[in-house]
């Protein structure tokens, strides 16, 4: 949020903000949409809130999976441990037959049963041997199936149960609990894909919802900028869903409708001091002036009277240089732009202000690679342009150099004028922007200290880019960066 | 050279509601040897422009009644071509861009110097008693070809380049009448904002040593307080 600009008020004063602290522009291409859309609270939280219950879901299915294992964990216990109470019941006979029995009535081949001798020969069932980790404690266990593959080949996960009989047989009774396995592959499965499905509505719930706030924040940050740029009869466009923000623009809207009342009411005061300062200031000089036309040529006032008249231009030309930025900063309309050449108005200037330069024994050099046609006020450009190359000679001590170059970068054409004078120090290339500033170096030499003001003031009006640094020769170098060319057609 | 001692023959209407100001441009002209009358009043003004016999109108661009764009346009579409110096409050390019549309000659922004609005009076009244324009003007051995675009002082030929040929053509043309700066700026750049004192000086400084290296008198006077004029010292 750009915060109010003082410096566009008509009298700058007391000093003009320096650097202009800009936030960053928000992009207009759609890759960095995103990063934007990250900045929007409402799009987090709903992020974050998807995230959540997605989280939340994940555990649930934990939670299921966990109890369904140990429901199934405890129903093939139990059906293990009846197994082995009712094969270690009976008698040696009945026990083949009984497990002959079981094994037929096994159609899935889930269970695994085995009568073994004391020395691990088998007796009977369909275990060839005694499972490897298995305690004989009569309790059920979970059985390693990897040092076990040789009997359980098809088996994931098996159970089981060891037990030594009175006869000192030991009697196995395992089953497969692959089930299991598949019940909880399935509950993975769809744990991650509602997870995702969840992350994806919420994703899109957050865009659904943000986007607005977004073209709402755009919005805000064009018309900020526009205001930034002085134009305060700008307001924030107010949203249609997120009040905070329209509660937030609706003050800073208030705050402009005073700004711009309390300016209105600044300008007008100051357009008419200078206004009525002017005018009695012109009939002071008319009265100078007729006495001094009543004088004879040979009065010895008149060296008085031709310093009274040259100190009341002075005021005049400064009233009127007030008057005159006051009236192109508060330009709105463009009525004067024509696409134009700059070529010719540049020419112009040079033949214009190459007798002052030969005066001042400055080398007044031109130099120009392109033909660029600007979108422009001729007459105010010649006349910025102008101011700068005024300075520039005015600066540039005898048998110095100033360079008018027009040349063309990939903005646009560049209009530079630099010269070989004492240079602004880079800690004042800002400030002698400001009404009436002048530079230390400046204090000896004549003039209002509104030049520059001037050419800001027009540069600002054309949307062109005004820059102060230092030129190779020593001096200044100032550019007109005219960043709205035309094709030549 | 004093303004005040010359004899003019012109009538000037001066149309301005505001009674101060019309008291000094009427002051100011009736110093210069003009027969001046005054209208308060758009109407009052247009139907004395119309009655005719005026050499130059003064006219405010804001009146009471009827606008002063609205005047202008009034009296050129009945023919009457007597030249309207516009003067208003408004300073904008715009503003005088319309004024000079509408069929005003000159344009003038409040406030002005009195002598200034004096001289672009004269300067409007020679213009228009002037025409048609001859090719050739010569004053005291100066030879000025307009359509070569050159200037002669006897045989030597002065060599100007064109904005210095463009100086001397406007101030010969205009010959003894007190020329401004911003007159002078207006009428050879073109432009219309304040040039600074300095800038036409150089100018001028420039075409008067062109003009003693061909061996001619001084011509170009300096009019104190004012700016310049063209004739004998």
């Amino acid at each position: 949020m750009p915060t109010f600009d003082p410096d566009r008020a008509w009298l700058r004063l007391p000093v003009r903000s320096g650097m202009r602290n800009r936030p960053p522009r928000l992009s207009d291409d759609s890759a960095a949409m995103f990063s934007e859309l990250w900045r929007i609270t409402s799009f987090r939280l709903t992020v974050l809130y998807g995230g959540l219950f997605a989280l939340a879901v994940v555990c649930l299915f934990v939670l299921i999976y966990w109890q369904t294992a140990r429901y199934q964990n405890q129903q093939v216990d139990q059906i293990l441990r009846n197994q082995a109470h009712v094969f270690s019941a009976a008698t040696v006979g009945q026990l083949d037959d009984d497990i002959a029995y079981e094994i037929a009535r096994d159609i899935r081949h889930i269970g695994f049963f085995g009568v073994f001798a004391p020395d691990g020969r088998p007796l009977a069932g369909n275990l060839s041997r005694v499972p490897h980790a298995l305690a004989l404690d009569g309790k059920p266990q979970a059985l390693p199936v990897d040092r076990n593959a040789d009997l359980f080949a098809q088996a994931l996960e098996v159970r089981a149960l060891g037990q030594t009989l009175d006869n000192g047989n030991v009697l196995v009774v395992a089953r497969d609990v692959a089930l299991l396995e598949q019940i909880r592959q399935s509950l993975l499965r769809g744990c991650f894909l509602i997870a995702a499905v969840i992350l994806l509505l919420g994703v899109l719930g957050g865009v659904f919802y943000s986007l607005p706030a977004v073209r709402h924040i755009r919005g805000i940050d064009r018309a900020a900028r526009r205001i930034a740029d002085g134009d305060y009869s700008q307001r924030l466009p107010l949203g249609l869903r997120n009040r905070e923000l329209d509660a937030l623009a609706q003050i800073v809207n208030a705050m402009l409708d005073e700004t711009e009342r309390l300016m209105g009411e600044v300008k007008t005061a100051s357009d008419n001091i200078a206004h009525d300062l002017r005018t009695p200031l012109t009939r002071l000089r008319a009265s100078i002036y007729r006495t001094q036309q009543s004088l004879e040529d040979s009065s010895p006032h008149h060296a008085a009277l031709d310093h009274a008249l040259t100190q009341t231009d002075l005021l005049l030309a400064r009233f009127r240089a007030l008057s005159r930025i006051s009236e192109i900063e508060s330009k709105r309309r463009r009525a004067g732009f024509s696409p134009t050449p700059l070529q010719p108005i540049l020419r112009k200037l040079v033949g214009l202000y190459e007798p002052l330069a030969s005066q001042g024994e400055v080398q007044l050099t031109f130099r120009i690679t392109s033909d660029a046609i600007v979108d422009c006020d001729g007459e105010l450009l010649f006349e910025a342009i102008g101011n700068l190359l005024d300075n520039a000679i005015k600066f540039t001590p005898a048998s110095g150099v100033v360079r008018v170059e027009l040349d063309a970068d990939e903005a646009g054409p560049v209009i530079s004028i630099a010269d070989s004078g004492p240079g602004i120090p880079s800690d004042q290339r800002k400030s002698v922007l400001q009404r009436f500033y002048r530079a230390d170096e400046a204090r000896n030499v004549p003039g209002s200290g509104l030049g520059l003001s001037l050419v800001d003031a027009i540069v600002r009006l054309h949307g062109f880019g005004f820059v102060l640094d230092a030129a190779s020769e020593g001096g200044v170098r100032a550019r007109v960066l005219c960043r709205q060319q035309r094709p030549l057609r | 050279m004093n303004a005040t001692t010359r004899a003019h023959s012109g009538r000037i209407l001066v149309i301005e509601d505001d009674d101060s100001t019309a008291e000094e441009i009427m002051a100011e002209l009736t110093s210069h040897a003009f027969q001046v009358d005054r209208a308060g009043t758009g109407n009052e003004g247009l139907a004395l422009a119309l009655d005719g016999g005026y050499d130059v109108i003064t006219l405010d661009r804001m009146l009471p009644d009827i606008d002063g764009l609205s005047v202008v346009g009034a009296l050129r579409a009945r023919r009457i071509q007597t030249p309207v110096l516009m003067i208003s409050a408004l300073s904008d390019v715009d503003e005088r861009v319309r004024g000079l549309r509408a069929g005003g000659d000159d344009y003038l922004t409040k406030p002005f110097a009195s002598d200034e609005m004096a001289a672009r009076v004269e300067v409007l009244l020679r213009r228009h008693a002037q025409a048609p324009e001859p090719t050739q003007l010569r004053l005291r051995g100066l030879v000025l070809n307009r359509v070569a675009h050159n200037a002669f002082y006897g045989d030597l030929d002065l060599d100007l380049k064109p904005t210095e040929y463009q100086l001397l053509e406007f101030l010969m043309r205009n010959s003894g009448q007190t020329l401004t700066r911003t007159m002078i700026f207006e009428a050879v750049w073109g432009y219309h904002f304040d040039p600074g004192t300095n800038l036409i000086e150089v100018h001028i400084a420039g075409l008067r040593k062109k003009l003693e290296q061909a061996g001619c008198p001084p011509l170009i006077q300096t009019v104190r307080g004012s700016g310049y004029q063209f004739g004998p010292a």
